[in-house]
């Protein structure tokens, strides 16, 4: 019996391209309002891992329940809907402003002009853009272009139906600061009742705040637990093949 | 956000009043006055019959060749994408040129057939574009379409250079003259035909607007956004097809204009395509109404074929606006 404070199942999930399984037997479960992370060296298929939870990618082999719903017969609407993927930065060669490429995010939703102005309004304040909503997107630097793109996808998954934030690589282009208010406003989302699955390289940042971390490597889920018993440095030498040691609280490298 | 309001009031006058100007322009300048056009009957049969609809074909060819041209750059994603992109333009222009050298080696064809053999030349390419590029849901399935219409657009030139080379002097001059463009059949027909596809474009794309917005973002954003991207590339397709088959198979080939007028347009107003199509889709009839004018004066009473004319002004605005880009986004 599957408890209620389940969001996605997921059970022996597969994906090949030309012969070469990309993602292998990948079974786990993500709760509401858990933040999880996802973690693993270039190529362990994370990012194909994200696009099958947003139903970008149909998965070859194995059942992905949402809600205790089968997803087969979704539309695009109804996986925008209850799922907000962030995925990572693309180029851009259209002059479209910071506040129109924000107000994007109400796209799948219905919502009425003015309803919409003014959830634009919050996310250029949430993100700390909004002095650059009338700016050219592409004149942007890369960690404004990344807030830009968070501040599209927060009016998204604050809408009611919206279920799953799944975020690939959401801090590598942010600073300090930035990324801690990043994590305060995840934090802001769990606590609603949302789940947060985060494709993150930072292992000591997963370490600190994640509820719980997913290890990925070769298509195939080598661990999956809390974040101080998956990263240890053992595991962490062992799969990312770079000499780990502990010391205090934090993994350091040779 | 008031002086966004302001421009874009300014913007809907200027929409409104432009092509009202320039058709009343195009109207008053040939070799005949205006007072003789409208106080004699052979004026007037010459104005109703003759000018207006070339006047009115002229500002409906620049239309549909800058809707086109806005709907491919933002499905591929390119502001430098043009209709001709997917090998319509080269399919018509094919299907002309045969259709000439037949009349001329003696075979009896009706003066109708021929833009009807252009359209259908347009869409026998685009169907073998679209069967080449696309391949199921894939996400590289657009480099693929672009790939195959540059494919189909080399073939097209190899065959038409290949029946110029066959053709007699007079057939030759005929396929010239076609793949320069030229206003010069212009009739009601036409009008009423284009002036429909107009209006189902006006009925069919404003509430999916949005939408290529969103495609602006990247495949993976519009489709994280809720957008059935591939449906949507459907739709621009064969919206883009019926546009340029119309218009290429009416006047021929006329290059630049559904290239440059999304760009002007993209430069008033940003790239939101709620202002950019309509925006864009008036310059491009304005644009090709004053190019024809230009044709029928630089060497009136003959006139110049239209497509040398807006090559001639486009190729230089074009490579200005280049210049000016580039300046804009360096750091």
């Amino acid at each position: 019996m599957v408890s209620p404070d389940i969001l996605i199942q997921a059970s022996g999930l597969g994906l090949s391209r030309a012969g070469a399984a990309i993602v292998d037997d990948v079974g786990f479960q993500l709760a509401r309002g858990e933040l999880v992370m996802l973690v693993g060296p270039n190529g362990a298929g994370k990012s194909t891992l994200m696009n099958m939870l947003a139903g970008m990618l149909q998965p070859d082999r194995g059942m992905l329940q949402f809600n205790q719903q089968d997803t087969c017969n979704w539309q695009r609407r109804d996986w925008a809907q209850r799922v907000t993927l962030v995925p990572q930065l693309s180029p851009m060669n259209f002059p479209l402003s910071v506040s129109e490429v924000v107000q994007l995010g109400g796209l799948a939703h219905s919502d009425s002009v003015v309803a919409l102005r003014t959830q634009v309004q919050d996310a250029l304040r949430v993100w700390d853009i909004a002095y650059l909503a009338g700016r050219d997107v592409r004149l942007l630097s890369g960690g404004e272009q990344q807030r830009c793109q968070l501040a599209r996808s927060w009016i998204q998954v604050n809408q009611a139906d919206s279920q799953l934030w799944l975020l690939d690589e959401p801090l590598s282009a942010l600073d300090l600061r930035h990324q801690q208010q990043c994590m305060s406003h995840i934090r802001q989302l769990t606590a609603a009742g949302k789940s947060v699955l985060i494709v993150v390289h930072d292992l000591n940042l997963a370490r600190r705040y994640a509820d719980r971390v997913l290890l990925l490597c070769c298509g195939r889920l080598v661990a999956d637990g809390p974040a101080r018993e998956v990263l240890t440095a053992a595991q962490v030498s062992d799969t990312f093949r770079v000499e780990t040691v502990l010391e205090g609280d934090y993994l350091h490298w040779v | 956000m008031n002086t966004a309001l302001k421009r874009r009031k300014h913007i809907l006058l200027l929409c409104l009043l432009l092509p009202l100007i320039f058709i009343l322009l195009g109207l008053a300048s040939g070799s005949q006055s205006l007072d003789w056009l409208l106080y004699t009957d052979v004026g007037q049969t010459i104005l109703w019959q003759i000018r207006l609809p070339r006047v009115l074909m002229a500002f409906l060819v620049g239309a549909l060749l800058a809707w086109a041209g806005v709907l491919i750059q933002g499905m591929v994603r390119n502001p430098l994408a043009d209709p001709g992109l997917i090998g319509v333009s080269g399919g018509a222009a094919v299907a002309a040129a045969v259709f000439v050298v037949l009349q001329a080696a003696g075979l009896a064809l009706p003066y109708w057939a021929q833009p009807i053999a252009a359209f259908a030349g347009g869409v026998v390419a685009l169907l073998l574009v679209l069967r080449l590029g696309l391949q199921g849901n894939s996400l590289h399935a657009m480099s693929f379409l672009i790939l195959a219409g540059i494919a189909v657009n080399v073939l097209a030139g190899a065959l038409i250079g290949l029946l110029s080379y066959m053709a007699s002097d007079d057939a030759l001059r005929q396929i010239t003259f076609w793949s320069l463009g030229s206003l010069s059949g212009a009739n009601w027909g036409w009008v009423g035909a284009m002036s429909a596809v107009l209006l189902g474009a006006v009925i069919f794309w404003p509430k999916r607007l949005r939408n290529l917005d969103a495609l602006l973002l990247g495949e993976v954003e519009a489709r994280s956004l809720g957008v059935s991207v591939s449906r949507l590339q459907w739709q621009v397709v064969i919206w883009v097809a019926l546009c340029v088959a119309l218009a290429v198979s009416a006047s021929g080939v006329i290059g630049f204009i559904g290239l440059i007028s999304p760009h002007i347009a993209r430069l008033l107003t940003g790239a939101a395509h709620q202002r950019v199509l309509p925006l864009a889709v008036v310059l491009g009839g304005c644009l090709l109404v004053a190019a024809d004018m230009l044709s029928r004066v630089i060497v009136a009473p003959a006139e110049l074929p239209i497509g040398i004319v807006t090559t001639l002004l486009g190729a230089p605005l074009f490579i200005a606006l280049m210049i000016r880009e580039k300046k804009r986004l360096a750091w």
